[in-house]
């Protein structure tokens, strides 16, 4: 089955100025007055209707900043600089051109021009004008002219000089040594005038943040092409850091990472918008999620989403999907469950309506949720949410009537400050019939956030390695409750995987793809949890095993249920330092022919070496052939042919590991039979980039948020598996590793305690 | 000291820029061009520019008079001093002081 990907239509922005925009526009000139900066904004639009604004200074009448809205792209000249700065956004251009006068933000500044959270744009577009501004002022003495100072004629693109003739704007960073540095009795004043308007404007818009959240950044994320996003990095989604929301989402599910992509019509309606939203629950802090849609400890749903949205209000609708999954009788898709049934068919529906006002920066929700359940679900939540630009609060209420009862009330509170993002969580309760957990979080800064959480799912050396990570982190925060949702619909999920997300558009499959591609390349712990669980498809799996019992009876034994796996096989007594597989099995080393490809050395540390060879490869259709094995590739361009089912994958794996290993032998697999088992794993159509072999046995393996289901997972280079296993107290009782690195080379991460 | 020969002008320099504004558009359409053929003709990137100054805000360039002219088929010279007219009245009024300036006419 094939993907195909829709190349969103590139937006063309709203044909006149937002009132938001203009507002932000008169509180620069608001603050700039009360520094001695009397300029005036004019604004008008194009015979082809495209909007434009100018700061006029009232002295003079000279322009020294237009911003303009061309086709689509906002564009804007300065005073202070000679080239004509092109962006997405107002707030993408203004900080190009603030990143252009380092003077104003210099880049070696804890808040410089990159971080666009900590940077709010109004106060961005104060130092903007306030530097123009000045540098009119400065030309027009200088130059005779201050009209001349702002050729605003003669520009180019891309910050490339201007043409002859044209005065060369004023440059005041002495930092620089690139540009003209003015004499400093004059650059002191430039500077402090600057600053001054600056710290007005962080002083003032700090204050109004506690009131209202109208925010250029906005614009920005929710109406960005997510082609470009993609493009240039710096989508929600870049990273899955970007969208864990720990204590903002009180609907038990606090980790979660989002897609978004939306379209915004010509009258700043959103025509479209598209969501993939994957939500993971911590185990830790969510006693009962919704376990219908887990593997191990992940949620996955996908979310369809269109939005209409006006100036002032938002509304967005969404399909939720996954709500449908029937488990296997071994009940790995149950993690927690104790009990084991032969089905367990889940159905269930999710209605949920939030809305959200930017005007009064408020907002509230009530989710619905009603399934059919052999599990305790919770069916219905409300919840209630401000800001997180501003002092928040959140109250969560999920209340349940069937099974065990879930009833839970939290409260978070958030607040943003020009030194970094706070948060507070405090009063998260879960309670109900047969549980009661307490969760507090309480930090500062969202690198700590984790840190600090009793539920700690992400590790804090990750977070705060990045710093990149908790500003996307916040980016995403604000996203998320600056939105208004109308959640509405019904979907069907049966087998995991397989049939989720049966209503989503061909855009959002491909979103979907890119999601997960996106997943692969990250490094951090949480996405090492996540793939692991993702690479864990333990309902596959389980069927395959099960399957496989009627085909091989030699491995009847290991697939009558999960947490049997491998057990009556490779009981240490049972194998032999030296094995080799034949087509009805392994046999030992002592009865087979010296031509075995099977060869046992002894190491100086009493470190048995175990070559292992699989059958030898069979054309496919042979009789003799081992059912369990693939056929053999006739060379390497014929890997694509054989990508086979995960069944198969498992069959190798277990038949090899099952026959040969032993925990005080080394294995080290050679040959055709290792390349056969190499293909299958990095050919396979589950996990892209598999390059490894996990498999545990026995009891789930948990810890620092990750959990591990008994089962075999393919991985691919990035998890860090080591980092998994050193957070697992339990690594050395039921993991082992096999990597294809370094020209299929086989490496032992752990023992299988049988 | 120097000083802005519009310097704190005041309403005087709004007016005469709101005028020059209306002729620089009535010597476009004449030519049948566009905001964006303009821009195009005098390089200029932003189009919306030519609105600007069309809409009385701000004030040609003088290094790009000569554009401006030929772009408009005026001789250079005499779109100079139209705008000067419009731009400098005070130097204009003394260079020639047979013509009023124009803001004495719409005033």
């Amino acid at each position: 089955m094939g993907a195909a990907v829709l190349p969103f239509p590139r937006q063309r922005g709203p044909s006149r100025w937002q009132m938001d925009e203009i507002a932000e526009c008169y509180r620069v000139i608001d603050i700039l007055a009360g520094v001695g900066m009397s300029v005036a904004l004019e604004a008008d639009v194009s015979d082809e209707g495209d909007p434009w604004l100018v700061f006029v200074r009232d002295d003079s009448q000279d322009v020294i900043i237009h911003i303009a809205r061309i086709d689509g792209q906002v564009v804007a000249a300065s005073a202070a600089s000679a080239s004509l700065f092109r962006g997405r956004s107002m707030r993408d251009v203004l900080q190009r051109i603030v990143q252009a006068q380092p003077f104003v933000l210099p880049a070696s500044r804890p808040l410089c021009a990159d971080d666009r959270l900590l940077m709010h744009p109004a106060t961005m577009l104060v130092a903007v004008v306030a530097t123009a501004f000045l540098a009119s002022q400065e030309s027009a003495a200088l130059a005779g002219d201050g009209e001349a100072a702002f050729a605003t004629a003669d520009r180019t693109t891309g910050g490339e000089p201007v043409g002859a003739g044209r005065k060369q704007p004023l440059h005041l960073d002495t930092g620089s040594p690139s540009r003209t540095a003015p004499a400093s009795d004059t650059a002191a004043p430039f500077m402090t005038t600057v600053a001054s308007a600056v710290l007005a404007a962080v002083a003032i818009i700090a204050g109004e943040q506690m009131l209202r959240t109208a925010d250029l950044l906005k614009e920005e994320t929710l109406t960005f092409p997510y082609s470009e996003m993609m493009n240039e990095g710096r989508h929600p989604a870049a990273h899955p850091l970007a969208s864990a929301v720990i204590g903002i989402d009180p609907d038990l599910n606090p980790i979660f990472w989002q897609v978004a992509h939306s379209v915004s019509g010509a009258d700043g309606t959103r025509a479209g918008a598209f969501d993939v939203v994957n939500e993971q629950s911590a185990d830790s802090y969510a006693p009962a999620p919704p376990e219908f849609f887990t593997f191990g400890n992940a949620t996955n749903h996908f979310l369809v989403q269109a939005a209409l949205q006006s100036s002032s209000i938002q509304l967005n609708t969404h399909n939720m999907a996954a709500l449908l999954a029937p488990t296997v009788p071994i009940g790995i898709s149950v993690p927690k469950a104790s009990f084991s049934l032969d089905a367990n068919i889940m159905g269930g529906a999710e209605f949920i309506i939030a809305a959200y006002s930017p005007t009064i920066n408020s907002g509230m929700g009530i989710t619905s949720r009603a399934y059919v359940s052999s599990v305790p679900t919770p069916v219905s939540s409300l919840r209630v949410g401000g800001s997180p630009e501003a002092m928040s609060v959140q109250l969560a209420a999920n209340l349940s009537v069937s099974g065990a009862a879930q009833n839970a009330i939290g409260v978070s509170i958030s607040s943003s400050s020009a030194s970094g993002v706070l948060q507070q969580e405090a009063g998260a309760l879960t309670s109900g019939t047969g549980f009661s957990v307490a969760h507090a979080q309480a930090a500062s800064g969202f690198s700590q956030a984790a840190a600090s959480s009793t539920s700690a799912t992400i590790a804090p050396t990750d977070i705060a390695a990045s710093s990149t990570d908790a500003k996307l982190l916040a980016a995403k925060i604000s996203l998320s409750i600056s939105d208004l949702f109308l959640y509405s619909g019904v979907a069907m999920r049966a087998m995991g995987v397989d049939f989720y997300n049966v209503t989503r558009s061909s855009g959002a499959m491909a979103a979907t793809a890119d999601a997960k591609s996106l997943l692969d390349k990250s490094t951090t712990n949480e996405l090492l949890n996540q793939k692991l669980l993702l690479g864990d498809h333990g309902p596959v799996i389980s069927n395959s095993l099960h399957d496989t019992s009627s085909e091989s009876p030699q491995m009847s034994s290991t697939a009558t249920s999960t947490t049997g796996l491998l057990n009556s096989t490779m009981t240490p007594d049972a194998v032999s330092p030296t094995t080799k597989f034949t087509p009805e099995g392994p046999v030992l080393s002592d009865n087979l022919p010296s031509e075995s490809a099977t060869t046992a050395t002894k190491q100086p540390n009493d470190t048995t070496i175990q070559t292992i060879s699989l059958p030898s490869s069979l054309p496919a259709g042979d009789a003799a052939a081992p059912k369990f094995l693939p056929a053999a590739p006739a060379s390497a361009g014929q890997e694509q042919a054989m990508v086979r089912s995960a069944a198969e994958i498992v069959q190798v794996v277990q038949s090899m590991v099952s026959f040969a290993y032993d925990p005080s032998h080394k294995i080290v697999l050679e040959g055709q039979d290792l390349e056969i088992l190499r293909i299958l794993v990095q050919a396979n159509p589950l996990i892209a980039g598999a390059d490894r072999v996990l498999l545990s046995h026995g009891q789930i393996l948990a810890g620092d948020g990750v959990m591990l289901m008994p089962g075999v997972a393919l991985l691919p280079a990035e998890v860090f598996v080591p980092k998994l296993v050193a957070s697992l107290p339990t690594v050395q009782e039921g993991l082992l590793e096999i990597v294809f690195r370094n020209d299929l080379t086989v490496t032992l991460a752990g023992v299988i305690d049988l | 000291m120097y000083a802005h020969p519009q310097h704190n002008a005041g309403d005087s320099v709004k007016i005469l820029r709101r005028e020059a504004g209306g002729w620089l558009r009535g010597m476009r359409e004449s030519r049948g061009l566009s905001q964006r053929d303009l821009a195009t003709l005098v390089g200029v990137d932003y189009y919306t520019f030519i609105s600007q100054i069309e809409a009385g805000r701000g004030r040609i360039p003088p290094d790009r008079y000569e554009a401006w002219a030929e772009a408009l088929g005026m001789e250079t010279s005499l779109f100079v001093r139209k705008m000067m007219r419009f731009y400098d009245p005070v130097t204009y009024g003394l260079l020639f002081p047979r013509e009023l300036p124009v803001a004495a006419n719409s005033v």
